[in-house]
């Protein structure tokens, strides 16, 4: 048996230059049936010790970056953020692929390695998640 | 997770229409998050678990995996025969349920096998009482506020 943690992971959100909540506003604008689910999958990965590569997506050319994504019908929910420190991970940006492309879109890695360094630069552009 | 947090979601839980495709979605993601936590606490790879457990490794990779939903008892059991835990399959009140998922931590997701369970109860049983491992009192003042401020958030969501 190994040691298993007892700490949960703590999940933040980036904050635009007006101080808005990114993952926040793209969950309110999706179903309710995706909104639920997602908080489920967020919760469930709140109180895992290991994420592995095979269930959170790692992309070699998101350096630094990962995915949690989450299937719901024909569409998947991606959310791409970065574990900052050890039990926490901020989500960077939302992203709806209804086409379930398995890819990410050129914009939205840009957009999210963007958000990364401006996280890096000014570690206050994150808020505790509340959704 | 905290008080807010918790306040958030106790209140979507208020919609039907969430409060059961959280439910639903929970089925999955908490068995495969389990399958997940127990066969690495074991130090078992999937291919390992495959020869133990004679199951194919495909399938064993597709239940750990959040988005399974199809899952049937027989199947758990046997996991749970293999890994020397119980399975608890019960109905039980949303507020109960809650409580559990939102403390649930990496350590409830793998459960010990009997004999180092009962082993761990025995000796804590046999531990005189002046050996207690002593607190600090600041974690013991932490915990209290934790646990109360846990107690207040349900009492909040009750009286919604």
């Amino acid at each position: 048996m190994i040691e298993i943690s007892n700490q949960r992971w703590k999940f933040s959100e980036y904050l635009t230059d007006d101080g808005v909540g990114t993952i926040t506003t793209w969950l309110q604008g999706l179903d309710v049936d995706v909104q639920a689910r997602i908080d489920a999958h967020l919760l469930q990965w709140a109180s895992r010790d290991k994420w592995t590569d095979a269930y959170v997506g790692k992309f070699e050319s998101l350096k630094g970056l990962r995915e949690i994504a989450v299937l719901h019908e024909r569409s998947v929910y991606r959310i791409l953020g970065s574990a900052i420190s050890i039990w926490e991970f901020v989500m960077l940006i939302g992203h709806t692929d209804d086409l379930r492309r398995n890819n990410i879109p050129r914009e939205i890695k840009a957009e999210a390695n963007l958000r990364l360094n401006a996280l890096r630069m000014n570690p206050e552009r994150r808020r505790e998640f509340e959704d | 997770m905290n008080l807010k947090t918790r306040e958030h979601l106790l209140k979507r839980l208020e919609n039907r229409r969430y409060r059961q495709a959280f439910v639903d979605a929970n089925v999955g993601v908490q068995i495969a998050a389990q399958l997940h936590a127990l066969r690495i606490s074991r130090e078992l790879s999937q291919e390992k678990l495959e020869s133990e457990i004679d199951m194919n490794q495909a399938r064993i990779s597709l239940m750990e995996k959040p988005d399974y939903q199809k899952y049937n008892i027989k199947t758990l059991k046997r996991f749970a025969k293999f890994y020397d835990v119980a399975l608890d399959v019960r109905f039980v009140a949303i507020r109960e349920y809650m409580k559990r998922l939102l403390d649930q931590s990496p350590k409830d997701l793998a459960p010990e096998a009997f004999e180092i369970d009962f082993r761990r109860a025995a000796d804590e049983l046999r531990k005189p009482l002046n050996q207690e491992p002593k607190e600090s009192s600041s974690a013991k003042a932490r915990e209290q506020v934790r646990h109360n401020l846990r107690e207040l958030s349900f009492e909040i969501a009750g009286a919604l």
